[in-house]
Parts: structure tokens; C-alpha cells; sequence
């Protein structure tokens, strides 16, 4: 008997190599669910913008079809996020793969990330194409306009060469800067605890609905907040509802304004990496913490 | 006892959360203050778009939708100026401006409107008395001019507003020294126009008092290989000749470029 427990090959405790195969089936799973499709509106929309030819600026331009392009990836990763990650567990007990998965050893810590992992890839995946297909389009935008450009200001022979090389730098700093991958990192990050904490609130949830019901008015009060606290703050002082509920409220809800910096990024403010480390940072902490406190919670649910 | 399980769980889990909170908000707080600092993230405040904007349409900017809004306003803006409803065009502008305050084409599209569609719009409208019209008119210059000054607080290093409010005050209002000090300002601003300088000597010629700065600086203009030596510049030294008493020793060989315009073109009408 402790002859045939020996020979047993040895389960280590924590696997990152488990965690990869439970993130590329989530992520194939997912794809499965057809939803890159969503790539198809997008280079809709990014065509769209890019033809969109109002009587603007050539600056406008190039800054309306970034606007639209960046807001267009920052609905979807958010929307994605809570979408996806609210239908996983539900699915994996309705398809019975959660039992054939835990019956073997992989800890329910490794079930989690893995989830959540494939989430967070496919997110990734679909920004990163998304990028390529707004930047080729930036790029050819960017070209054909400062060419129109040149041809104008030339035939008006009000402007020296270098007063029309300022103008068209101007132009050029709306155009294809490394500076937009900044925005992209910021846009990733958000989703990235938008999912950790639809992932937390589902392994609680009794139903999808409710998880993205709930994780949908945590994202949206996550935004405003702070700023309605400032005013409850200011209104009822230093109160036993103020202590009781709002400063709780606050203290638990993540600032999501913080990862909002997509928006000046894109509009040309110079981000530094010392604070998208802290981005990062804060974003890695939040997710780290949901994915701790959902573990608690998951870790002896019976199904 | 199963309920109190799961009871003891959740408050366990909420506890969890609340310390995460109270040890991460020092450092959320301050991160929040850098991006504002560094104007990575906008501070809106509570009453920033008070009446301007639904609810909806709030929630959506605090969301990080605020760019997606503006595009939107810009359209409907677009929309509002083709059926010149330019009550909706300056509260569009208005919006777009307080979601994107550093846009500076905004801004000067936003006073463009007002200064001179809205303006030309009320000046020719010939359902109402001419008295009414030119006292409508001007409402609307004034408003683009009080809208462009909004866009100098928020961008003050802006050459380029600087100048538009110049070109304001020079073709709509003919306020000659406003237009100057505007046009001197543009100079000093970020990334000023190349001919910012022959503009402001213009307007500096046209404001009483002013005449022999303006005439010096037209001849610096004048003998600079680097400026243009274009038939504006030549007319107002011409002016100021006359006006300064120059000797005829002193004075430029030029011929007036009215007389070469009106040789070309008999019908032209020369201010």
C-alpha cells in the first residue's frame, strides 16, 4: 500500500504551466463565442471616422478619429470584461467542466486565475489587433492630410518653409505617436480590474445577470464616487451616515477614474513611465486582492 | 448554521476589502492628485456642466467617455450650424470646451461660429429692422469674443487664440489697439504665425496714438529680407508718411498699391 502511495508522482501545490492551459482553453472558449466579430464593427467605425471630413482642422481630424478609435476599445474592454467573465463560471457548471476540472488536482486558486488569465488574454488579443488596424488607418490619415496640407499652405504663399514646417509638426503631433500605446496599457489595465472584480462578485452571484448587474453598477459608481462623496462629505459633515456608509462606499469601490488617462493620452499630454508604473501597480494590487478575497469565497463552495 | 457560514464569510470578505481600501487609498489619493497634476485625467467639477448635459450624458464622460461625447456634441454642433440654430451651436461649443479644454481648435471653431456665422447670420437677416440686426450682430461677435477669452485663461500660452481674438477685434469690431495688444500677444505665445508680426504692425498703424511705433516697426518689417514685403505693408507706411510728416528724403520709393490694383481691376473696392 505505501509502496503504490510513493510511486504516485508528485502534484505541485501551484502551477503556472495548469494556469496557462486553463487561460488558452478559456481563451479559445471564448474566441468560440465568436467574440472577435466585434473587430469587424470596429474597422467600421475606424473607416467611418476616418472618412468623417466636416469642416475640421486637419489637427481635428486626425484627433476625431483617435478619440472615436480609443473610445470604441475602452467600451468594448470594459463591456467585454464584465460580459465574459460573469458567463464563465455559470458555463463551466451548466457544460459540467467545472466538475471534470476540479475533480483533479488543480487548486481552485489555479481554476480562478486560469479564468480569469484567458479573460485578460483574450482582452489583450483583441486590443493589440484593434491598435494595429487604428494605426494603419492613423497612418494613411495622417499621410494624405499633411500632404493636402503642404499643398495648401504652399499655393498661398503667405508662410515661410519653416512657419509651414511648425503648422504641419502641429499636425503631426496628432498622428501616430509611440505615446498612444501608453493609452492603450491604461485601457487594458482598467479592464484587467474591471474583470478581477466581475470575477469576485460571480463567485458569490447566484445568476450571470445578477454578477454583471452588480459588477456594471460598481464600474459606473467606481467613476463618480469620489465626487459624490466630496459633496456628501461637505452636506453632512462628520455624521454616523457619513462614517456608517459613504466613507465605507468609497474606501471599498476602486477609483476607476485613475485609469482614465486613455482619454488625455490620446488628446497629446506627455505621460511619463514612472506613473504608468504606478498604474500598473495599482491595477496588479486591485487584482491580486479580488482574486485573494474571490479564493476565500470559492474556495469550499459546494456544487 | 449554513446561512451563518455564509454570513461570517461575506463579512469576513467585506472586511478584507475595507482594509485593502484604508491601505491603498493614500496612495490611490495621491496617484489621482500626479495624473491631475500632469492633466492625464480632467477634474470635472460637480457643477462644470450644470444644465448643459443629461444625466446620462454625465455618467458617460465620468466613465471615460468624455472624448466619445465630444465627438458627438461636435456633430450635433455641425448639425445645429447647417439649420443655423446658433443657440444649440454656442451651448455645443460650450460643452466641447468644458469636456476638452485643451483643444485649441475647438475653441476656435466654437468662436469662429459666433464671431462671424452666427454674426453674418443675424446682420443679414432681413425678416427684422436693420437697427436690430446690427445690435443682434454684434451680440454675437461679443459672445465669440467673451468665449475665445474663456479658451486664453484655460490655454494661456496659446498663440494660436491669441490670434484669432486679434483678427476679431481687427475685422469685426475695428478695434485697432485691442487687435494690436492681441496680435503682440499672439508673438509671445506657442507656435506663433510667421506673420503675427506684419499683423499687429497693421493694427498698431490704425490706433491713435500709436502711429510712430508702428511706422518704425513697418520699416523694420520693410528692410527685413527675412518678412514680406507685401503691398499691406507698403500702403500703411505710405499712410504714415503722410500722417507723420516724413521728409520726402526718408521716404519709400514704393508707388501706392491701390493705384496697381485699381489699374487692374477698375471695379475693385480698396479700404
Amino acid at each position: 500500500m505505501s509502496d503504490s502511495v510513493e510511486t504516485l508522482p508528485r502534484v505541485p501545490l501551484f502551477s503556472p504551466g495548469r494556469i496557462w492551459v486553463l487561460a488558452s482553453s478559456t481563451f479559445t472558449q471564448l474566441v468560440r463565442m465568436r467574440t472577435f466579430y466585434f473587430l469587424i464593427v470596429f474597422a467600421i467605425l475606424v473607416a467611418a471616422a476616418s472618412n468623417l471630413d466636416l469642416l475640421y482642422t486637419p489637427a481635428q481630424k486626425l484627433r476625431i478619429l483617435k478619440d472615436a478609435s480609443f473610445g470604441a476599445m475602452s467600451i468594448f474592454s470594459w463591456l467585454f470584461a464584465i460580459a465574459a467573465t460573469a458567463v464563465l463560471i455559470p458555463r463551466d457548471l451548466e457544460d459540467r467542466t467545472l466538475y471534470t476540472i476540479l475533480s483533479k488536482p488543480v487548486p481552485r486558486l489555479e481554476y480562478l486565475l486560469g479564468k480569469l488569465g484567458g479573460v485578460m488574454l483574450t482582452i489583450g488579443v483583441a486590443l493589440v489587433v484593434m491598435q494595429v488596424l487604428f494605426t494603419g488607418f492613423l497612418f494613411f490619415r495622417e499621410v494624405t492630410v499633411l500632404a493636402s496640407e503642404r499643398q495648401y499652405l504652399e499655393s498661398q504663399g503667405e508662410m515661410s518653409a519653416a512657419d509651414i514646417q511648425v503648422q504641419l509638426d502641429l499636425i503631426r503631433a496628432q498622428g501616430v505617436q509611440w505615446q498612444l500605446l501608453y493609452a492603450l496599457v491604461a485601457i487594458f489595465l482598467k479592464a484587467s480590474v474591471v474583470a478581477a472584480l466581475t470575477m469576485l462578485v460571480s463567485t458569490f452571484a447566484s445568476s450571470t445577470l445578477f454578477t454583471m448587474i452588480v459588477s456594471s453598477i460598481v464600474f459606473m459608481v467606481g467613476h463618480f464616487h469620489k465626487l459624490a462623496a466630496g459633496y456628501w462629505l461637505e452636506e453632512f459633515g462628520d455624521s454616523l451616515f457619513t462614517k456608517l456608509i459613504i466613507k465605507p462606499i468609497v474606501m471599498i469601490i476602486p477609483d476607476f477614474r485613475v485609469f482614465n488617462v486613455a482619454e488625455n493620452v490620446v488628446g497629446g499630454e506627455p505621460v511619463s513611465a514612472a506613473i504608468m508604473l504606478s498604474l500598473t501597480g495599482l491595477a496588479a494590487l486591485y487584482v491580486a486582492v479580488y482574486s485573494a478575497v474571490a479564493l476565500y469565497l470559492f474556495i469550499d463552495k459546494e456544487f | 448554521m449554513k446561512l451563518n457560514r455564509i454570513v461570517k464569510k461575506a463579512l469576513t470578505a467585506l472586511a478584507i476589502l475595507l482594509l485593502f481600501g484604508l491601505a491603498k487609498s493614500p496612495f490611490e489619493n495621491g496617484l489621482s492628485r500626479k495624473l491631475q497634476e500632469a492633466k492625464l485625467i480632467a477634474p470635472i467639477p460637480a457643477g462644470g456642466l450644470g444644465g448643459l448635459i443629461g444625466q446620462s450624458t454625465f455618467l458617460a464622460v465620468l466613465g471615460g467617455l468624455r472624448p466619445l461625447v465630444g465627438i458627438y456634441t461636435t456633430l450635433h454642433a455641425f448639425d445645429a450650424w447647417s439649420f443655423k440654430e446658433w443657440d444649440t451651436v454656442e451651448r455645443d461649443y460650450a460643452i466641447i470646451t468644458t469636456l476638452l479644454p485643451d483643444d485649441i481648435d475647438s475653441w476656435k471653431t466654437g468662436a469662429w461660429h459666433m464671431a462671424y456665422n452666427a454674426a453674418a447670420s443675424e446682420l443679414y437677416d432681413e425678416s427684422v429692422p436693420p437697427t436690430v440686426r446690427k445690435r443682434n450682430g454684434r451680440a454675437w461677435i461679443i459672445k465669440g469674443v467673451e468665449y475665445l477669452k474663456k479658451g486664453i485663461e484655460q490655454n494661456p500660452r496659446s498663440a494660436v487664440l491669441q490670434h484669432e481674438l486679434g483678427d476679431i477685434y481687427r475685422q469685426q469690431l475695428e478695434e485697432p489697439c485691442l487687435a494690436a495688444k492681441h496680435y503682440k500677444l499672439s508673438m509671445e505665445g506657442d507656435y506663433p504665425k510667421s506673420f503675427a508680426q506684419r499683423f499687429y504692425a497693421y493694427s498698431l498703424a490704425r490706433c491713435p496714438g500709436r502711429e510712430r511705433e508702428a511706422y518704425d516697426l513697418l520699416m523694420r518689417i520693410y528692410h527685413d529680407p527675412e518678412e514680406k514685403r507685401t503691398p499691406s505693408v507698403i500702403k500703411r507706411i505710405l499712410e504714415l508718411e503722410e500722417k507723420l510728416n516724413i521728409p520726402a528724403a526718408n521716404r519709400i520709393p514704393d508707388p501706392d498699391p491701390d493705384l496697381e490694383i485699381l489699374r487692374r481691376y477698375p471695379n475693385a473696392k480698396l479700404d
